[in-house]
Parts: structure tokens; sequence; C-alpha cells
């Protein structure tokens, strides 16, 4: 017998769920909890296999944290997320914090009694939108420095505007040549010596050398 | 004869002073002096001078020639300078040649008085006075060796003058001196006929002096002739007049002439006892204190002359140096009314200036206020929204779907699927307006989390590929900062995604200690965003969260290249905003 814990700050949705799980062989709801505290004391107490935790609880921190602490203090107890959020950021982190499940509150009964006789038997479930969430490459996060040797992506006008720098042209004369106004060239300066993370362009130039960005 | 001719040159003009028949007695003399007392305390010079001539006169009438009325008539001048009464002054002048002239030593000094005289009179057209100075100088100019010829001529020119102008006093006095020269000349006819003329005028004018002196030629005329006793005749005749006005020159020339006269008729007794009073007189006359008086008295009155001159440029120059002084205080006060002037004018502009800067300020404060307001109350709006859909309506729809899904067993195979499928989509549509109203991440994990989300929901409904790269350190920006951003971002994509048409978007953003640069750039058909950027109610929005955040946004379009929109922003000001108040 699975025996699960419903933690939900909405009570209507507590019930709901039960209802539908209630009358399935194997799993048996052994808690009802509405708010953090709770759920800890009821863990304490009798404690349980699988958690089907809201996140929203009521605030998203009370429910990343909670998962932390279950999984960190009860690790026989699995933690299916159940929550109306389908963010990419947020599922990455409540599964970096433990969870073993991730569901919205759309699912179906069929999925929610898969997903829990899929984290009692020690693995991870998550559906099909969800894995192509979790596999979506993360948007590129470079931290620049200095000799790193990292070679940053540089957007067409950049590129050119670094090779006229090491040309020795003046903001006026890129300007000109690029049709473009001083000012544009100026950002686009102050955002290749960032993305390079230099100080000034002698720098640049040396490092934009390194990194083959200009020959 | 000749040297006798030299004294006999030396005949006194007291008779111009009209000598009054009265004697002046000591008492007048004390009054007159007291009214000058009175009347220069009450500053009255013009009468004073009127005063000093009266005195000046009864002097003389008690003393003959002396230095009390020469002292009289040169505060007379002096107080005639005080008045600025020039008629007066050169009056003086000529009194003072008259004066003068009685005394051989002092003719010289007598005839600059008389030029200065005749220079005014001229100068004035006062006619009879012109006569008087040249007749005067003549007088002078008669009795210097030898006698000029061209003399006679100027007095006969003189003499008609006096006729033009009737006056018959000076013509008198002219003739006399006409007998003078041509008796100087050794002329004696016609010093005789001009003697005769002029004794005859004088005695209608009764001017004895002037009789006196003509009946003195007369006898010189006889002596002429060898007509010793009708000379002496004349001589006495002349005797008792000056005798009475007491004309101490007068009478010694007369005595010294009836000498002569008595010594070639051969009464020598008479001879000595004239020759004895001659000496007398002449004692009298050159030795006597008054007389070494005069000649003290005008270098002292020379000096102070000079004296009066000097005062007379020192209150002038003290005068003109009070107008300088006026003059330069005037115009320094003009200098300082316009400096002031230039420089009040100067401090109201700075101070409008002020007031317009002040009161610009006032209205960039007033607008980043309402604008504060404004995107409170929006971004409070939209989180309550938000909640509402996700709590409430997500709630219900979970809570339906969960119901359906807990008795699908009742539901015909054809109802039940397409009532899933409505169901998922509601619920999805629900999260999705939801997190477009407020996403949850943001406020929970930062910008660049809800940057991603966003970023990767777009990417699932919409064909351009959207990517994000972010440099440097992001550090934790104030809430405010990050929905403004957030929204900014929002609303480019939008466009970006709207308009465009670009295969891909990106989303670059650099940070470092101060500036936080943002750009996005497509590579789509690129707009006419850099001519005319305010254009849209989104594009207003983002300019204006921007300037509320202190930065900086470029627009730059290039046809087939596709937009770059461009921010920076000081980081300062991102980090340390309040939180919004939700």
């Amino acid at each position: 017998m699975i025996r699960v814990l419903i933690a939900d700050d909405h009570n209507v949705f507590v019930e709901g769920i039960e209802s539908l799980i209630s009358g399935t062989t194997g799993i048996e709801v052994t808690g009802r909890c509405y708010d953090v505290p709770s759920v800890v004391a009821s863990l304490t107490k009798s404690p349980v296999d699988v958690v089907l935790l809201d996140i929203s609880f009521p605030q998203i921190d009370d429910g990343l944290n909670l998962c932390e602490q279950i999984a960190r203090t009860h690790t026989q107890t699995k933690v299916i997320a159940l929550t109306m959020h389908d963010e990419a950021s947020l599922i990455k982190r409540m599964v970096k914090k433990g969870a073993k499940g991730y569901l919205l509150k759309n699912t179906t009964r069929s999925e929610l009694i898969q997903a829990i006789h899929t984290v009692y038997g020690e693995k991870q479930y998550f559906n099909e939108a969800i894995t192509h969430i979790l596999l979506t490459e993360q948007p590129k996060s470079k931290r620049a420095m200095a000799g790193t040797g990292s070679k940053p992506n540089l957007t067409p006008r950049e590129s050119e505007v670094l090779t006229l720098i090491a040309q020795g042209l003046t903001t006026q004369q890129m300007a000109n040549q690029l049709f473009v106004s001083v000012k544009a060239v100026e950002f686009h300066r102050s955002s290749l010596l960032m993305k390079f993370g230099v100080s000034n362009t002698a720098l640049l130039i040396k490092s934009a050398m390194e990194t083959q960005c200009i020959d | 004869m000749n040297a006798c001719r030299v004294f006999l040159l030396i005949v006194g003009l007291v008779g111009l002073l009209q000598p009054s028949v009265a004697v002046a007695d000591a008492p007048t003399v004390e009054r007159i002096k007291r009214e000058i007392r009175q009347l220069q305390s009450e500053k009255k010079y013009g009468q004073v001078a009127q005063s000093y001539e009266s005195l000046g006169q009864l002097y003389n009438q008690q003393y003959g020639y002396n230095k009390y009325t020469v002292e009289a008539y040169f505060n007379e001048l002096k107080n005639y300078s005080l008045a600025g009464d020039s008629l007066g002054y050169y009056n003086v002048h000529i009194t003072i040649g008259n004066y003068y002239t009685q005394d051989f030593f002092m003719q010289p000094y007598a005839g600059q008085y008389f030029k200065k005289a005749l220079l005014f009179f001229s100068r004035v057209h006062n006619y009879p006075k012109v006569i008087e100075c040249r007749l005067g100088i003549a007088n002078i100019d008669q009795k210097k060796v030898p006698t000029a010829k061209r003399l006679i001529t100027e007095l006969r020119a003189t003499e008609q003058m006096c006729v033009q102008y009737r006056q018959p006093y000076l013509q008198a006095y002219s003739l006399s001196i006409l007998a003078d020269t041509y008796l100087r000349l050794k002329q004696p006819d016609s010093a005789q006929y001009f003697a005769a003329k002029s004794l005859g005028m004088a005695k209608g004018l009764k001017v004895n002096w002037l009789i006196a002196l003509n009946y003195f030629y007369m006898g010189i005329v006889e002596q002429f002739k060898n007509q010793h006793k009708l000379a002496i005749a004349d001589y006495e005749k002349s005797y008792a007049i000056a005798d009475a006005e007491k004309n101490i020159s007068m009478l010694k020339e007369l005595s010294k002439h009836t000498a002569d006269s008595y010594q070639y008729i051969n009464d020598y007794r008479n001879a000595y006892e004239n020759l004895l009073k001659t000496l007398d007189f002449t004692n009298q006359f050159y030795y006597s204190q008054q007389t070494k008086s005069i000649r003290l008295q005008e270098l002292d009155s020379q000096i102070k002359t000079l004296a009066v001159e000097k005062q007379l440029a020192e209150e002038q120059s003290q005068h003109q140096r009070i107008i300088n002084y006026a003059l330069i205080s005037f115009l320094l006060i003009s200098i300082l009314g316009v400096v002031a002037l230039v420089f009040l004018r100067r401090q109201q502009k700075l101070i409008a200036h002020q007031q317009s800067v002040i009161a610009q300020q006032q209205i960039r404060q007033l607008e980043l206020k309402s604008l504060k307001a404004m995107i409170e109350g929006q971004e409070g709006e939209r989180t309550r929204i938000a909640r509402d859909l996700h709590d409430g309506l997500g709630i219900q729809l979970s809570r339906i779907k969960l119901f359906v899904e807990a008795h699908q067993e009742y539901l015909p195979r054809s109802v039940r699927e397409p009532l899933n499928q409505f169901l998922d989509e509601a619920c999805t549509e629900t999260r999705l307006i939801s997190s477009n109203l407020r996403p949850y991440a943001l406020t929970t994990f930062g910008l660049i989390p809800a940057l991603e989300d966003l970023i990767q929901k777009l990417n699932l409904v919409n064909e351009t590929n959207l990517s994000l790269e972010h440099y440097g350190e992001m550090p934790t920006l104030a809430d405010e900062a990050s929905v403004m951003l957030y929204r900014v971002l929002q609303e480019l994509l939008n466009n970006a995604l709207k308009h465009a048409h670009a295969p891909t978007v990106t989303i670059q953003i650099m940070a470092n200690d101060e500036t936080l640069l943002v750009s996005v750039d497509d590579d789509g058909c690129g707009s006419e965003f850099q001519d005319a950027p305010a254009k849209g109610n989104g594009i207003a929005n983002i300019k204006s969260r921007i300037a509320y955040l202190g930065g900086q946004v470029m627009w730059q379009s290039t046809a087939e290249r596709g937009t770059s929109v461009m921010i920076s922003l000081p980081m300062q000001k991102l980090v340390k905003l309040a939180p919004v108040v939700v």
C-alpha cells in the first residue's frame, strides 16, 4: 500500500485529487495538509511514501523550500510537484530541490496514478511536455572574463565595429562608414568591451585577437 | 627852460576825481567804515565797493595825494571783482590810473591800469570811458621825451570823439592836454589857442583844477613870449585855485615858474620867496610820509592784487573742483546705476532661468511620479488579476478537470475526449494569461529567469527563433527596475514578432558595475523606426520607462538588415530603486 499525502492550500483541490485517487488499489491517501507547518508535523508523526506538493504554498518559495526539506529529512518520502506553473525556471529548480515528479494540475487520473507508482519505484516521472521543457537548451549565459579565452557571440554590427576599431577609425568615421549614429557606435563599443570583459580598446583588440575574433 | 619843462609835465589830475568843496570830517569817515563793515558781513560786495570809493574821495579831499585813498581804491577793486562787476572793476582802474598820474614815479603803473581799462571798454563799446582811457594814456605819453608827433593827431581824434559822444568835460581835458603837448613842442601860439579854448570850457563847466591848469599853461605861454608880468598874473590865478584844492604838486610847479618869471624881471626878492615856497612844496610832496607810503602802497597793492587774483583763482579752482567732484560723482553714480541695472537684469534673468529650470524639474518630477504611480497601479492590478486567474479560475478549472476525470466512466467517449481537450486548453490559456500579467519568476528568481521563461514560452508558439545571451555579473535588481525592464523587453519582443518577420531575434544583456546594456536585434525587414520611433503607444511606454530608469534607448533600423534596439542604463539606479509596493 502506497501512502500518499496531499499538500495544497486550496482544500477544494485537495478533495478533488483525493476523489480521483480514492478507490485505487494499492494507493491510500493518509494525510491532507493545507499549510507548510502541518506538512512537516504530519510527516514526522506518520511518514508517507509520496507527497503531492503544491508549489504556490501559498508562495513559490514555500513549495521549493518544503520540497528541499522533505528530500533532506525524509529520504524515503518522494515528492511529486502538482502545480499550475509550467515555467521552465520553476520546473528546473523544483527538480534540483529533489522533486521526483512534476505534474500540472490539469493532469489526468491515469497520469497521476502512474506518476505515484513511478516515483514509489525509485524513478522519476515527467510527462512529454515537461520533459521537452527540461531538455530545452538553457539560454546562453556567459560570464565574460579577460583571459578565459571564451569567444563571445558577436552580432554582425558588433563584428563590423570591432574590425573598424582594429583598423584605428574614430567613432565619427565608423558612424559615417556604417551609416549609423555616433551614439550607436559608442553603444557597440561599450557592448564589445563588456562582452570581452575588458576596460579599454587596446585590451579589447588584444583579447579579440587571442580569441580570433579578428585576424 | 628844459629842466623846468620836465617839472611842468608833472601835473596832477586830481581834479578828475571831482573833489567836492565840502571838507570831510572824521565822523563821516567813521560812518563809512561802519557801513563797509556792515555791508561786508552781508556780503554785498558791490555796495562795499561803492562805499570804498566814497571813502577814497573823502581821504583825498582831506589829505590830497595820500596812501589811504589808494588803499580805499584797491579795496574797491577787490570788492568789485568779488561782486563780479566788470564795469565797476575797470572804472576803478581808470580812477587809480588818474590818481597815479600825479606822481612821476607811478606813471608807468598808471599807464598799465589805463591800458587794461581801455581793452575792456573797447570790447564793450563804452566810448565815453574809452575816451577817458585814451586821454589818460595820452596824458602820460605826452610827458615822455621826445614827444611823439602822432600824439597830436591822436588827441585831435579823441577830441572829435568827445564832440561826437557829447563829453564836454573830457573835451576840455583833451584840449588842455593838447595845449600842454604844443608847449612841449615849443609852439606857444597853438598852445595858447587850445589852453584858451579849454579854459573857456572849464569855466563853463566850473572845473576848478582844469581852470587852474589852463591858467598855468597860459602863464607858460606868456613866459615864452617874454611877457613875464602877465605870466606871473596867470600863475597867481592858478595858484589861488590850486591852493584851495591842496594840489601840492601843482603848487610846487607854480611857485617854481613864478620864481622863474620874477628872476626874468629882476625881482630877486620875490623870486627867492617863491623858490623857498617851491622847495617847501617839493619837500612836502616828495618827502612827505604820504608820498613815500603811496609808492610802497603800489608795490603792496600789486602784492594785494596778486593775492586777490590768487584768491579768485583759488575760489574759481575750488568752484571748478566742486563742479568736477560733482561731475565725477554723477558719473560714478551713473556708472554704478548702469552696473546695478545690468547686474539686476542678469540676476533677474538668472532667477527666471532658475525658476524655469525648477519648474521643469518639478514638471519632470510630477511626470515621473505619475508614471511611477501609473506603473505601480498597473503592475498591482496585473498582479491581482493574475493571482485571481491563477488561484480562482485556475483552481476551478482544475477542479472541473478532476471531477471529469473522476467521473469519466459516466461520460460517453465522444464527449469525454473533446471535453478533456477543452479543459486542458482552458487551463493552458489561463496559465499563459496569468504568466503574461505577472510572471512569478520575476519577483522570485529575477529578471534573467523570467526572461528565459518568456522566451521559452514564446519559442513554443512562434516560428521565430528567440535567443537570450547575457554577459557579466548580473546583480539583483530592484523589483521596480526588473518589472520595468521585463515589460520593455516583452514589448520589444512583441514588436519584433509582430512586425519584423525575422528568422531570429537576439536579446543581449551585458552588465558591469556601472552600466547595464540591453539590445534586441532582429534580422528582419527593418522599418522606419529611426525616423519616427515615437509612433505607437508601445514605443512611448518603452521610452518613458527607460527614461524613468535614467537610461537611454536608441533605434537603429536598416532595410533588409533588421532592427536594433539599444538600451543603456546606469546600474546604480536599477539596484537602488525602492521595491514596488504591491
